[in-house]
């Protein structure tokens, strides 16, 4: 994230270079940037959610397209916004990709990933999952990130460790207001927990990442759970609202937008085009891009970008793209090329299968135990 | 309960009282002793520190109880909680960030780390002097505790001059341009910002090496403040005009190198230098392996090309 961070923040400066002569908007991968945001310095809301949006390009991240979902997520979250006394104008993006994460950013701007909607099981969840984002706002958290991402210096190996330790205490303060402002809205206190429960199912990880800034669930679930039990009781969950609401929600890869191994083949929708393994080379999905193993045993992943990086990187010797539209193909291996002659149209059976599944409330879900 | 207690006992239950019966059942989950282990021989200590480490718990013990003292239960004092927080000075981040711990748990050290982290914050900002200051009380609310932060940002500090001592090779625009690359602080009427400040030594020594500086030093800078303003003192070491002095290689030709040998001393040129062997040997990597010869006042470079498979290579 830090490096792509750091590339945004200089496609955002490169637009000074374009356009430093006379003050008028630009447009940087697609995304508007008012002209008083070309300087790499310029530190409003408003900037910081340009750059953000271009982050999301960068990564090849698209909002998700259903204006009814992210209108009952706004819902919900301007419900515990006001719950904190805070009037502002929150925008919540709903961001069409499977992976469990929700974040915030200046704005203020509350992104939730598809894949954390297709996790929750209530509303009063909901509410925690936006109360914790909510509270890295109000708390400050997202102002001193972005300052924080704009200063270029080193630090010494103690002061790295005071850093950690601090934006450890603001995901703690976070995980607080998941409790306070989903009660304060009228949820049920008891949701966080068992949200946080069954976020923590979906980590891969048996022990604590010394990187990461985040306690280890089960201080979080701790931490929570107390908080939770000072709490008026009662409180709604809105489970009945929530599965009416996210009935149609896509789960799992959207292979109308992203790639897809049927069979023999490498599909991207978006392109109408598949790309024929050759003989003796084999794929999988892997975390929203396909991994191609290679005859002599290498492997390498195939990803989708926006265009314009996607021509970016293969200047650079590394990389081999094929570019359809605004979409690019993107493999990091000199061995992308021989793929790449491999395409070819998508088939009809191959149609048949790029159906999105749907969010079923009816499978249980794993809930992580200490 | 004695640290060396040498009860062969076996236990038969293990409890965790003192805590909300969801959180008590959290809590059990983290502890290792189980009933069927001896006294003696169950990691009770262990179990205490992860009770510590749950961030909920103010105190824990541990006590045997039971007729038989076969029952072992670990008895917790959950965190108190924080009832009235009342912020005075500093701006309305700071006011919000704290108010949001009331009904939170009182935890002594995280609240000092959070003022901790807001005087650090003014002070990157140029308020060299704030500070922030927490106090507690015990509050009406049963048990509870009220939190009051006094914060002083102080006033804005900003930099009036920055003299270079001892400087003759680098003309002094030259230094600051190396030392601000750029930024708007660690320059004369802006901000002092000390982590940014060792980064800019850095670009300052750079700037030396490239005129054959080898081995000039900078001394820490010394901050003279005069009220609002600051001066910073740099004492440079120039030192001694190094050459390159022979340039060898592990095997290949050096056509690309001919002309570094005896020239004047340039880190970049030196990069340069790999950067253009590398690519004409298609290497994997080239690494300049530098030797000061003292006496003679030359660097010699040894350049190390080594190869991978293509399909080995990690891109840069």
């Amino acid at each position: 994230m830090a490096v792509a961070t750091r590339t945004a923040l200089a496609i955002l400066a490169s637009a000074v270079i374009i356009g430093c002569h006379q003050p008028r908007d630009t447009r940087v991968l697609g995304v508007t940037v008012p002209h008083e945001c070309e300087r790499e310095d310029h530190a409003s809301e408003q900037c910081a959610g340009v750059f953000v949006a271009i982050l999301m390009r960068l990564l090849g991240v698209e909002t998700y397209d259903d204006p009814a979902i992210t209108a009952y997520v706004t819902t919900v979250g301007e419900r515990v916004a006001r719950a904190a006394g805070d009037h502002r104008r929150w925008r919540f993006v709903v961001l069409d990709t499977p992976r469990i994460n929700a974040f915030a950013a200046l704005g203020p701007t509350i992104y939730v990933n598809r894949g954390m909607l297709g996790l929750l099981r209530s509303e009063a969840e909901l509410a925690a999952v936006l109360g914790h984002e909510i509270g890295h706002v109000l708390g400050g958290h997202t102002r001193i990130g972005w300052d924080e991402a704009r200063r270029p210096v080193t630090r010494s190996d103690a002061a790295n460790y005071l850093e950690h330790r601090y934006r450890r205490d603001d995901e703690i303060q976070a995980d607080e207001q998941a409790v306070l402002l989903a009660a304060r809205a009228g949820y049920d206190p008891n949701a966080a927990p068992t949200m946080l429960a069954a976020l923590a199912a979906t980590d891969p990880r048996s022990e604590p990442d010394a990187d990461d800034v985040h306690p280890w669930w089960d201080e979080r679930l701790a931490r929570i759970q107390l908080l939770a039990a000072t709490q008026p009781r009662g409180g709604e969950r809105g489970e009945a609202r929530f599965y009416a609401r996210l009935a149609a929600l896509v789960v799992g890869i959207n292979p109308q937008r992203e790639l897809m191994v049927v069979g023999n083949a490498v599909i991207y929708a978006p392109g109408a085009l598949a790309l024929e393994l050759p003989a003796g080379v084999t794929a999988h999905p892997r975390g929203g891009a396909v991994a191609i193993r290679w005859r002599d045993g290498s492997e390498f992943e195939v990803d989708e970008w926006t265009a314009a990086l996607g021509e970016m990187l293969a200047s650079d010797g590394h990389h081999r793209s094929l570019t359809i539209g605004d979409h690019a193909i993107v493999a990091d291996s000199p061995h992308g090329a021989e793929l790449f002659r491999a395409r070819r149209a998508i088939r009809r059976d191959e149609l048949e299968q790029l159906r999105p599944a749907r969010i079923d409330f009816t499978t249980p879900r794993r809930l992580w135990l200490p | 309960m004695p640290l060396a207690d040498k009860s062969t006992t076996t236990i038969a239950a293990v409890e965790i009282v003192g805590a909300p019966p969801r959180l008590a059942a959290t809590l059990a989950r983290l502890i290792a002793t189980t009933p069927g282990m001896v006294v003696s021989e169950a990691p009770l200590q262990q179990d205490l520190r992860r009770l510590w480490q749950s961030g909920v718990v103010a105190d824990a013990d541990i006590e045997l109880g039971g007729t038989s003292r076969d029952r072992v239960r670990f008895v917790v004092t959950v965190r108190p909680p924080i009832g009235k927080v009342t912020v005075r000075g500093g701006d309305r981040d700071l006011a919000r960030r704290f108010a949001l711990l009331e009904g939170t748990r009182y935890e002594p050290t995280r609240l000092a780390r959070m003022a901790e982290a807001s005087e650090l914050a003014y002070r990157r900002s140029g308020r060299l002097d704030a500070t922030v200051d927490v106090t507690t009380r015990s509050s009406r609310q049963l048990g509870g505790v009220d939190v009051c932060v006094a914060a002083n940002p102080g006033p804005m500090v900003t930099i009036s001059e920055i003299r270079f001592a001892g400087r003759t090779a680098i003309g002094e625009r030259d230094l600051l341009a190396a030392l601000t690359k750029g930024g708007e602080t660690n320059r004369p009427g802006g901000l002092y910002d000390a982590d940014a400040f060792g980064n800019g030594v850095i670009h300052l020594q750079a700037a030396y090496w490239d005129r054959g500086y080898a081995l000039v030093e900078v001394a820490a800078p010394r901050l003279v403040r005069l009220g609002e303003r600051l001066v910073i003192e740099l004492v440079i070491r120039e030192g001694e005009l190094f050459r390159i002095g022979a340039v060898t290689t592990n095997g290949f030709t050096r056509a690309p190198l001919t002309k570094l040998a005896g020239a004047r001393f340039s880190r970049s040129e030196i990069v340069e230098a790999k950067d253009r062997l590398q690519t004409a040997l298609d290497a994997s990597d080239v690494t300049p392996l530098t030797k000061i010869d003292l006496e003679r006042r030359v660097i010699n470079i040894y350049f190390e090309a080594s190869w991978q498979w293509p399909w080995q290579r990690v891109p840069h």
